[in-house]
């Protein structure tokens, strides 16, 4: 089970959490998937989305080839294709080019997916102003996203993937990191929560009681190769919703404790 | 609050023409940002005190939204972009709307 964000008994000021690795693999994907709804194809091309299938490398895939009898295919929670690992020199290049289209759009168009919708919501009830605020403000809202989301994708992979399940590596994170890694989890969430369709502020307190009762029959042995497809697939993200929200309520305490010292030394 | 003496009280009674009314940031309340985060973008992009955005993250909680600035239409617009990149919904609007 994963450990939140506390101080680095190293003083250095960094964070750090413990996370399995497939704890990691889970995050790196949904970050990854974040990642290329971003560069939909509402907005680019559809030779210039698949770009961004490509972009995140998936440090795993060596990994998952290579695990034992036992290991279960990677969990795939937005249920989108494997992807392809290109070199990492590759990725740099590849996201060069699909910013450069993002640049040259005309009219953002206001994102038809509602998960995309909610990470650039409407900036006005009126639809000119919305509209002309999107206009303004669309690129370089998905780019900044992009950027943390890759962020937190780079520090998901500094450690090598362990064949230990249980075993707890650290996440490292800077507190000049902090802030831009905490958005990128919220991203993450604001995304899931869409999909699993969250309304109102009960809906996460169901979706946890439902996490902990399919948590329930699998340790009375039930395997949860056995529940139906949709049901899976909601445990999978609602498990995925809950991890991210556990790492970034912790993450923002260490970064509100650090903001508050640091007004105190001010005399704020 | 302090007491103003009269003069500078009537200096500052004239009405500003349609196109100065200010425009404000509305936050409204989603269900997936934690209240955390939410009272640490207050208090870390405006500089709010911490019981300030603590009432603020709980006024969005509760009431379902927030005004969380008030200023000219460039500032709001800037504001709202922010509160966008930090995942909370805002919307911009005009103080007499």
């Amino acid at each position: 089970m994963a450990q939140p964000f506390a101080l680095s008994p190293l003083s250095d000021g960094t964070y750090i959490a413990y996370l399995t690795t497939g704890e990691r693999l889970f995050l790196v994907r949904a970050a990854a998937d974040v990642v290329e709804l971003l560069g939909e194809e509402d907005t680019l091309s559809y030779g210039e989305s698949e770009l961004l299938e490509d972009t995140i490398e998936d440090p795993f895939a060596e990994f998952d080839g290579r695990g034992t009898s036992q290991q279960a295919p990677p969990p795939d929670p937005f249920g989108q294709a494997d992807q392809t690992s290109p070199g990492a020199e590759t990725i740099a290049e590849n996201l060069e080019r699909v910013l450069e289209a993002l640049n040259t759009q005309d009219v953002p168009l206001a994102p038809t997916d509602p998960a995309v919708r909610r990470l650039l919501p409407d900036a006005s009830l009126d639809p000119e102003v919305a509209a002309e605020f999107r206009k303004f403000t669309d690129f370089d809202l998905r780019e900044q996203k992009v950027q943390r989301l890759l962020m937190l994708s780079g520090l998901l992979t500094e450690v090598d993937p362990s064949s230990d399940d249980n075993e707890h590596l650290p996440l490292v994170v800077r507190s000049d990191e902090a802030e831009a890694i905490s958005a990128a989890l919220g991203d993450i969430r604001l995304v899931l929560g869409e999909r699993l369709d969250l309304r109102f502020d009960e809906d996460s307190e169901l979706l946890h009681n439902f996490v902990m009762s399919i948590q329930q029959e699998m340790l009375e042995d039930r395997d949860v190769d056995d529940l139906d497809e949709e049901t899976e697939r909601r445990y999978i993200m609602g498990i995925l919703f809950e991890l991210a929200g556990y790492l970034q309520e912790s993450l923002v305490e260490c970064m509100l404790d650090d903001l508050r010292a640091k007004r105190g030394a001010q005399g704020l | 609050m302090s007491l103003q003496p009269i003069h500078e009280a009537k200096a500052d009674e004239s009405t500003a023409p349609a196109r100065d009314v200010p425009w404000q940031t509305v936050v409204w309340n989603d269900p997936v940002n934690l209240m955390n985060y939410v009272s640490y973008v207050f208090e870390s992009y405006f500089g709010y005190t911490a019981e300030h955005s603590n009432a603020l993250m709980l006024q969005v909680h509760k009431d379902g939204k927030a005004i969380v600035s008030t200023g000219a239409r460039e500032k709001i617009e800037y504001d709202v972009q922010a509160m966008h990149g930090y995942g909370l919904w805002a919307t911009m609007k005009k103080a007499d709307d």
